[in-house]
């Protein structure tokens, strides 16, 4: 669910604009999958410093708005995995608000087939609330391949995303390719830059201006094989972007005493 | 504390009694059929090609198509033709004749883990032993001793490749049984577990590591090989090898418990009873249950996940019928001073060697680089022992991982664990837990050079080995 807020829908435009950035998930998808019979917990706090400040199409602001999403995932087995997701959204004047839910099944290809990279297929369905995403229900398919040598990482996400209700409905296929590579400075802290777009309709691209592009210097830490955290700061330098975005993840693993097992 | 002993460690007779010949000729393969026969050679080593005496055993190493179960057929190196290889049964202090044939296009080696045996014959190139050529053969003579359960397999590195060294099918039981066997049991069962099918998995927690899709018994997954079956009220032995390449193992059988008798080979002191036995790789156990509890069940991993690989086997009462049930999940807890003696007796060391163990990170898609004392082989210092004295053997696992150490050709008594201090466990094999200590006694009692090492296969072959040298 990476492209979930509408930031401009221009009426009498030739083409289409591109979605806004989501920012509710911000996250670069590894090809693993949680664990079978494990949870994965996890808060994704994102907080808009620099975005959008006028409410247009009837979709809310985005600047200064505090953007808070529950990830809950459990792995199935050693090949899939579902997750589910509760988006909330505080600004001032508007409190705390429900913003919509998502559930986002996903398989991979298991590391015993011993492929050369890493390969998963999720999908997401979900909905969310016009007044924060005129298109209000919305799928998503992203296929994912990473790769992980020595100290260096690398994955790319490149998203197909259908609307099914809401203006964008007619838009066909909208392309949202998200990547990132990282280096492991040490075992705990690792560094690297993620990358996140929204280019419109697949079959009609929409001009740079119009485009979403926003980079992410980022750091993951590794303390501990049960906790996952990462932090970053966005730059979105087209127009069509929120300029600046603080993004963390906490997330917890839970096994249930499988490991026991 | 009394006076440094300085006598060399000696291993008792296991207290349970005679063989079952016709089990060991059925396990023996391909063995040669002259198996006792005298021979002329006097002194262990290797033979000289041109005298061919004939040889008690003859191993060979051939890559072979191996049926896991039905529609799991693995391709891999195995000697004669089998998974596990033959066992091989011989006797304490009694010369031994084995012929060795390698029809492999690579060089490779076969090491007889646990035998106090010379270095030209122990199988380690790095103690001296010679590599039998691609397409060769060799013939090699020792005397076995101590008696007890010991293996045999390749010490051939395996590098990155997931195909060769201990993560192929080359291993095998070497038994050596006592002069005088007293005791008594009903059954006896040799059990080798064995991980297969491995990939490197790397992980954003830690680093690169070896996992495996399958796993066996015997050579067979759970459910696809010969039940081992079982009278009410029988007494079981059962010789239990972790052959794995890199995996410890928990093993239960549903029902029942295990009378431990002997650990690597040696006695213990103290027969403790327990619920599940824990065995790194290349460590032994010798046990014997009592069929107590009709019914069929599952002799195998402890852990549901491993179980599922196949590590495994079935054992079914007599007219008893059913779905074979696996042990109930339980707390998995180990302790070697359960087997030593109630009140230990530590003696003074005459040298103190600490061995401290670390590592090094290469990246969460690299495996780490292992260190004794802050060097990798072939760097490391070798340690320099003293013949007749008491060496205490400090092992510092200051890294995350456990280690299954090994040193050649010799045994050590456990003399304490995380700081609790025990007696009367003698191993060759010790698992030292991550960020914990374990010290051992060596009495320098087999002059020539010694491998110490990791017995995981992806940490000797990054390093975590050295050599230790008789002054």
């Amino acid at each position: 669910m990476k492209f979930l807020l509408c930031l401009l829908l221009l009426a009498g435009m030739a083409v289409p604009l591109a979605q806004a950035q989501g920012n509710y998930e911000i996250q670069v998808y590894g090809a693993e999958t949680v664990a079978p019979g494990d949870l994965m917990v996890e808060l994704h706090s994102n907080f808009t410093a620099d975005g959008q400040r006028k409410t247009i199409g009837g979709v809310l602001p985005t600047n200064r708005a505090e953007h808070e999403t529950l990830e809950l995932t459990e792995g199935i087995n050693d090949w899939s995995e579902v997750g589910f997701y509760v988006f909330t959204s505080e600004q001032d004047g508007h409190g705390v608000q429900w913003v919509g839910d998502h559930i986002r099944p996903r398989v991979r290809v298991p590391e015993k087939w011993r492929w050369p990279v890493g390969v998963s297929l999720s999908t997401e369905v979900g909905y969310q609330r016009a007044d924060y995403d005129p298109d209000t229900w919305t799928w998503e398919i992203r296929p994912i391949v990473d790769k992980q040598t020595g100290r260096w990482y690398w994955a790319v996400n490149p998203a197909l995303e259908r609307t099914w209700h809401g203006p964008d409905v007619n838009q066909g296929v909208g392309f949202s390719p998200a990547v990132k590579v990282s280096y492991d400075f040490t075992k705990k802290v690792t560094g690297g830059v993620e990358y996140y777009a929204d280019y419109g309709s697949i079959t009609n691209i929409a001009s740079l201006h119009d485009q979403q592009q926003q980079i992410f210097p980022a750091i993951d830490l590794n303390v501990s094989p049960e906790w996952e955290i990462n932090f970053g700061v966005g730059i979105g330098p087209t127009a069509a972007t929120d300029h600046w975005i603080v993004k963390a993840i906490i997330g917890r693993r839970f096994d249930w005493g499988h490991k026991m097992k | 504390m009394t006076a440094p002993s300085r006598c060399p460690p000696q291993a008792a007779p296991l207290p349970f009694s005679s063989t079952d010949r016709r089990s060991f000729l059925r396990g023996a393969g391909l063995a040669a059929a002259g198996l006792f026969s005298q021979h002329t050679s006097s002194a262990f080593g290797l033979s000289n090609p041109s005298v061919q005496s004939v040889p008690d055993y003859r191993i060979e190493i051939a890559e072979v198509e191996w049926e896991l179960a039905p529609k799991k057929k693995i391709r891999t190196t195995a000697y004669n033709g089998q998974v596990p290889g033959p066992l091989l049964r011989v006797t304490e202090g009694k010369p031994v004749n084995i012929e060795i044939v390698n029809r492999l296009s690579r060089e490779e080696i076969v090491h007889w883990h646990g035998q106090w045996i010379a270095p030209a014959v122990d199988g380690a190139m790095e103690e001296g032993a010679p590599m039998i050529p691609a397409g060769g053969r060799t013939q090699i003579n020792f005397t076995p001793r101590p008696t007890g359960l010991h293996w045999y397999h390749t010490h051939a590195m395996a590098g990155r490749d997931l195909k060769r060294g201990l993560y192929s099918g080359q291993f095998g039981i070497l038994y050596v049984e006592p002069r005088n066997n007293s005791g008594s049991y009903d059954q006896e069962q040799f059990i080798t577990l064995r991980d297969w099918e491995p990939f490197y998995s790397a992980s954003d927690d830690g680093s690169l590591m070896v996992q495996y899709a399958s796993a066996s018994i015997n050579g067979r997954m759970l459910g696809h090989g010969d039940p081992i079956r079982v009278r009410a009220g029988q007494r079981v032995l059962f010789h239990i090898v972790n052959a794995s390449a890199t995996e410890a193992h928990w093993i239960a059988l549903a029902g029942h418990r295990f009378q431990v008798l002997a650990l690597d080979g040696q006695p213990v002191t103290t027969q403790a009873v327990v619920d599940t036995l824990r065995l790194g790789p290349a460590e032994r156990v010798s046990t014997v249950v009592t069929m107590n509890s009709p019914g069929v069940w599952v002799l195998g991993e402890a852990r549901e996940r491993f179980r599922n690989s196949g590590m495994g086997v079935v054992v079914e009462y007599a007219e008893s019928s059913g779905k074979p049930q696996p042990a109930a999940p339980a707390p998995l807890h180990w302790d070697y001073r359960a087997f030593g003696d109630a009140q230990p007796v530590v003696y003074k060391p005459d040298v103190t060697v600490p061995l401290v163990f670390t590592s090094r990170f290469e990246g969460h898609g690299a495996l780490d680089r292992w260190m004794i004392n802050g060097k990798s082989y072939p760097e490391t210092d070798a340690v320099v022992l003293k013949e007749g004295l008491r060496h205490r053997l400090i092992f510092d696992n200051r890294s995350m991982d456990d280690h299954p150490v090994h040193l050649h050709r010799h045994s050590f008594v456990l003399v304490s664990i995380k700081g609790a201090v025990m007696s009367g466990v003698q191993k060759d094999v010790v698992i030292v837990e991550a960020g914990t200590k374990v010290e051992a006694d060596l009495i320098a009692s087999n002059p020539g050079d010694t491998l110490f090492h990791c017995h995981q296969q992806d940490h000797m072959n990054e390093g975590f080995m050295t050599l230790f040298r008789y002054a």
